[in-house]
C-alpha cells in the first residue's frame, strides 16, 4: 500500500547530482520581493517578446502585400522567411497564456491547433476553392471562423498545396486571403502588446496584486501564476506540443501531425521555445526568491535548460526525417525526458519551496 | 459528496474483523475514536498518487497507491463497493469495498475511450456508470458496468454532448442528470481544450434503463464557455450545478445554478464582489438537503462558500489555501485541500494530513 515516487527516473538523478555538487551554485540567500520578479517577468521578457512577436507579424504582412502585387519566386522566398521567424517570436507568446491572449479567443484565432479533425484544413481549402471574397477582408476575416485566420491558415496558404501559385499569378484570390490573415495576426499582436503595456488592466494587476483586483489578490497570487506560466508551459509542450508526432515508440510516430511541420517549422518551434523558457526564467530571476537551502533547485532548473537545449541544437532537418534517424529521435527522447523534470521543478519542487499552494487542486484543475 | 453514504456504525459493524485486523493498532484506535471517515484521491510529498480513508482528525486510516492521479470516489450505501476514477484523460479506476478487506480491482478503459472522473452508482448497486469519452468521435458516453461481474462494461449510450464530467442519479433512481462541460479533448493531445470557440455545455437527463435523453438544458448562447462541471443533488428531483469559465476573464458569469426535469435551468445571481473571489472556477459543489443549502469551492480563489438553496444567498464565506473537496458532516459541510487540510466550515476547526487531497471528497461514515 506504500505509493512509488513518480518523478522521471533521469529527473531525480539530475536532482541528486545536483544536491551532491553544491559548489556549482550555492544556495541564494532571498533578494528580491514577489512583486519584483512579476515586474522583471513582464517588463524584461513579456513585453519584448510581444513586440518582437509584433515586428515580424507586421514585416509578414508588408511583404505578402509586395508578394501579391508583385508574384515573383524571390519575393515568395521572403515572404516564407518572414513566415519562420513569425513562428520563432510565436514560440515566446505560446508561453504567456495568460491574460490578454485569453479574450475575445486571441489564443485561438492566432493559433487553432490542435485540430485533430483537420477542421481547420478543410474550412480553409474551403474558402480557397469558393474564393469567398469576404475573407480577403480582415475585419470581416476576423469575424469567420476561428480556424480560418491564424497562423494554421496562413502556413497552409504559404506552403500547402498549390502554394507556389502566390509565385505567379498577381492578386490572386490566395495571395490575398493570406495578406487579410497576416493583418488579422498584426492587429492581434498589436493588440497583445497594447494591453501588456498598459497601466491598467491585467498587466498592471499582475504587478500590483490588490484584494479590491479582480485578477490578484495578493502577492502569492501573482507568484503562483507565473510559476504556473513553467509548470503549465513545459506540460503542454511535452504532452500536446510534442506528444502530437512523438509516439510511444517509432511505430506510433505520426509526423503528420506535428505543428507547423508543412513550413518545416517544428523543430525551430521547438528550439525556440524551450530556449524561450530559459530566458523567461533567467530575466525574471525568480531563483531569488528560492530560500535558503533550496538552491538546488536552480542548479537543477539550469541542468535541465544546458542538457535540454544542447540536446535540442544538435538537431536538424523535417521532423519526419528525424523521427526516422534513431540517433536523433533518441535525442528528442531525451529533451522530453528533461523537459518532464523541468515541469517537476517548477510544479512541485519550486512550489513547495515558494510556499505557493497552488498548483494542484487549483491549476489545470476538473 | 453527499451521495451514497453509509453509516459509521454501519461501515465498522460490516467491515468487522477483517478489516479492523489489517489496520495497526493505532489506526484502529483512530477509526474507533473517529465520529467520520472520509475518502479522497491524493498527493504525497514525492508527487505520487493514490487514494485513502481519513479520520475526522485527518489521520490516514487506509491508502492505496494509483499509477496515475485520481479524481472522484464514488460509494454505495448498502453494499459498500466504492470506485475511485483516473483524472481526465485517464483510462483506469479501481473498485475496493469499504467493508471488506479485499484487494482492490482495477478497471481498465475501453481501447477507444477514456474516463473524466466520475461516476456513479444505480439505485441498487448492481451498476456503475462513468463518464467517457469516445475521442475518435468527439462524442460524450456513459459506460454501464457490471458490478457483480467484476465491473466489467456492458454497454454504454451517448452522454448528450462532448466533454461529460459529473454525474448524478436523481431521486426517482433511474434518472442520470450528466453535466456536459462541452469541451473537447483527445489523449493525443494531453488535457488541451480543443474547441474553446465553439463549445457548447449542457445539462442532460437520461433514463439510465433505456440510456435515452428525456431531456437536454443548456445555457444563454452568450454563456457557452461556462462549462457546466459538477452537480449535486438536492434531495428533491433536481441537482445543483458548478460551472468554469472559459471565456476571458474580464467576464464574470455566473458560476452555480439549479437544474430540474420539466422546469427551466436556473443561475444564481452573485454579487460581483464576492464572484471575482471565485475566480470564474469552481472546482466542486455539494449539497446539504436537511437544510436546503449548498457549498462550493474555488482552489483557483481559495474560497468556500456555503449558500441558500432557494435564493443563492450566500450564508457563510471562507478564505482557506488550495480548498476543493466539500463534503457534509453531521449537517457541517467539511472542505478539503491540496494541503492536506480538512475543515468544519461552519465551526471552523481544522486537521491536517500527511497528503494533498485531490478535488473531491467523500464522506462514507454518514
Amino acid at each position: 500500500m506504500k505509493t512509488q515516487p513518480r518523478l522521471p527516473a533521469l529527473a531525480a538523478c539530475l536532482v541528486m547530482l545536483c544536491a551532491l555538487l553544491p559548489a556549482i551554485s550555492p544556495a541564494k540567500a532571498q533578494t528580491a520581493e514577489p512583486a519584483d520578479v512579476v515586474r522583471n517577468a513582464v517588463a524584461h521578457f513579456i513585453v519584448p517578446t510581444h513586440q518582437k512577436f509584433s515586428d515580424a507579424t507586421a514585416q509578414l504582412q508588408g511583404n505578402l502585400k509586395s508578394l501579391c502585387e508583385t508574384p515573383t519566386a524571390t519575393h515568395l522566398s521572403q515572404t516564407r522567411k518572414d513566415f519562420d521567424a513569425v513562428i520563432v517570436a510565436w514560440s515566446s507568446i505560446s508561453i504567456i497564456r495568460i491574460g490578454p491572449i485569453l479574450e475575445d479567443n486571441r489564443l485561438e484565432r492566432l493559433l487553432f491547433w490542435p485540430d485533430r479533425r483537420g477542421i481547420g484544413l478543410r474550412q480553409v481549402q474551403a474558402l480557397l476553392v469558393t474564393k469567398d471574397p469576404t475573407a480577403l477582408d480582415p475585419e470581416s476575416l476576423a469575424k469567420k471562423s476561428v480556424a480560418t485566420q491564424g497562423l494554421a491558415a496562413l502556413e497552409f496558404v504559404l506552403f500547402g498545396t498549390g502554394a507556389e501559385t502566390l509565385a505567379q499569378e498577381a492578386e490572386s484570390f490566395r495571395c490575398g486571403y493570406g495578406r487579410a490573415i497576416s493583418a488579422n495576426i498584426s492587429r492581434i499582436s498589436q493588440d497583445l502588446l497594447t494591453e501588456w503595456q498598459a497601466k491598467e488592466g491585467f498587466a498592471a494587476q499582475w504587478q500590483n496584486p490588490d484584494p479590491d483586483h479582480l485578477h490578484f489578490r495578493d502577492s502569492s497570487e501573482a507568484l503562483s501564476t507565473l510559476v504556473s506560466l513553467f509548470a503549465n508551459g513545459l506540460a503542454y509542450y511535452d504532452t500536446v506540443e510534442m506528444a502530437a508526432f512523438f509516439g510511444e515508440t517509432p511505430d506510433n510516430d505520426r509526423s503528420r501531425l506535428a505543428l507547423f511541420r508543412r513550413s518545416d517549422n517544428t523543430l525551430s518551434l521547438l528550439q525556440a521555445g524551450f530556449s524561450g523558457f530559459e530566458r523567461f526564467y533567467e530575466v525574471s530571476n525568480l531563483a531569488s526568491l528560492l530560500p535558503e537551502g533550496s538552491g538546488w533547485i536552480d542548479d537543477a532548473i539550469g541542468f535541465g535548460f544546458h542538457h535540454g537545449g544542447a540536446a535540442l541544437d544538435t538537431l536538424s532537418g523535417p521532423i519526419a526525417d528525424i523521427l526516422t534517424d534513431p540517433p536523433q529521435r533518441s535525442k528528442l527522447a531525451y529533451v522530453r525526458t528533461v523537459v518532464r523534470g523541468l515541469g517537476d521543478n517548477f510544479g512541485m519542487d519550486m512550489t513547495g519551496a515558494l510556499g505557493l499552494t497552488s498548483n494542484f487542486s487549483s491549476l489545470d484543475g476538473d | 459528496m453527499t451521495r451514497n453514504l453509509i453509516g459509521r456504525r454501519t461501515f465498522l459493524k460490516a467491515a468487522g474483523a477483517s478489516f479492523l485486523a489489517s489496520l495497526s493498532p493505532a489506526q484502529a484506535s483512530q477509526i474507533n475514536q473517529s465520529d467520520a471517515l472520509f475518502a479522497a484521491a491524493y498527493r504525497d510529498r514525492s508527487g505520487g498518487y493514490g487514494f485513502a480513508l481519513m479520520a475526522e482528525d485527518g489521520h490516514v486510516v487506509m491508502q492505496h497507491a494509483l499509477p496515475v492521479r485520481g479524481h472522484d470516489i464514488v460509494c454505495h450505501r448498502e453494499t459498500g463497493n466504492a470506485v475511485v476514477f483516473s483524472r481526465r484523460p485517464g483510462t483506469i479506476a479501481v473498485a475496493f469495498n469499504v467493508r471488506a478487506n479485499t484487494p482492490p480491482q482495477s478497471i481498465q478503459a475501453a481501447p477507444d475511450r477514456h474516463y473524466f472522473g466520475h461516476g456513479v452508482f444505480s439505485a441498487d448497486g448492481r451498476l456503475l456508470y462513468a463518464t467517457e469519452n469516445d475521442f475518435a468521435n468527439a462524442n460524450g458516453m456513459i459506460g454501464v458496468y457490471d458490478v457483480g461481474h467484476h465491473f466489467s462494461k456492458i454497454g454504454e449510450f451517448p452522454s448528450g454532448g462532448i466533454g461529460p464530467h459529473d454525474l448524478m442519479m436523481l431521486g426517482d433512481g433511474r434518472t442520470l442528470a450528466i453535466a456536459n462541460g462541452g469541451i473537447e479533448t483527445h489523449p493525443d493531445f494531453g488535457r488541451a481544450k480543443l474547441n474553446l470557440a465553439t463549445m457548447e455545455p449542457s445539462l442532460c437527463f437520461i433514463d439510465s434503463v433505456h440510456g435515452t435523453l428525456t431531456e437536454k438544458q443548456a445555457l444563454s448562447p452568450s454563456l457557452h464557455q461556462l462549462s457546466i462541471r459538477h452537480l449535486d443533488c438536492d434531495g428533491a428531483g433536481g441537482v445543483y450545478f458548478a460551472c468554469q469559465h472559459e471565456g476571458s476573464p474580464r467576464e464574470q458569469p455566473p458560476l452555480f445554478g439549479h437544474a430540474q426535469p420539466g422546469k427551466p435551468v436556473r443561475l444564481f445571481q452573485t454579487e460581483p464582489a464576492h464572484l471575482k473571489k471565485l475566480r470564474n472556477y469552481v472546482g466542486s459543489i455539494t449539497a446539504n438537503p436537511q437544510n436546503g443549502t449548498f457549498a462550493v469551492t474555488s482552489p483557483r480563489g481559495n474560497t468556500m462558500m456555503v449558500l441558500d438553496g432557494q435564493s443563492g444567498n450566500i450564508i457563510l464565506q471562507r478564505d482557506l489555501d488550495n480548498v476543493c473537496g466539500l463534503s457534509v458532516n453531521r449537517g457541517h459541510f467539511v472542505a478539503s485541500t491540496g494541503n492536506g487540510m480538512l475543515c468544519d466550515a461552519q465551526t471552523g476547526v481544522s486537521s491536517t494530513g500527511p497528503f494533498g487531497w485531490d478535488n473531491h471528497l467523500l464522506n462514507i461514515s454518514g
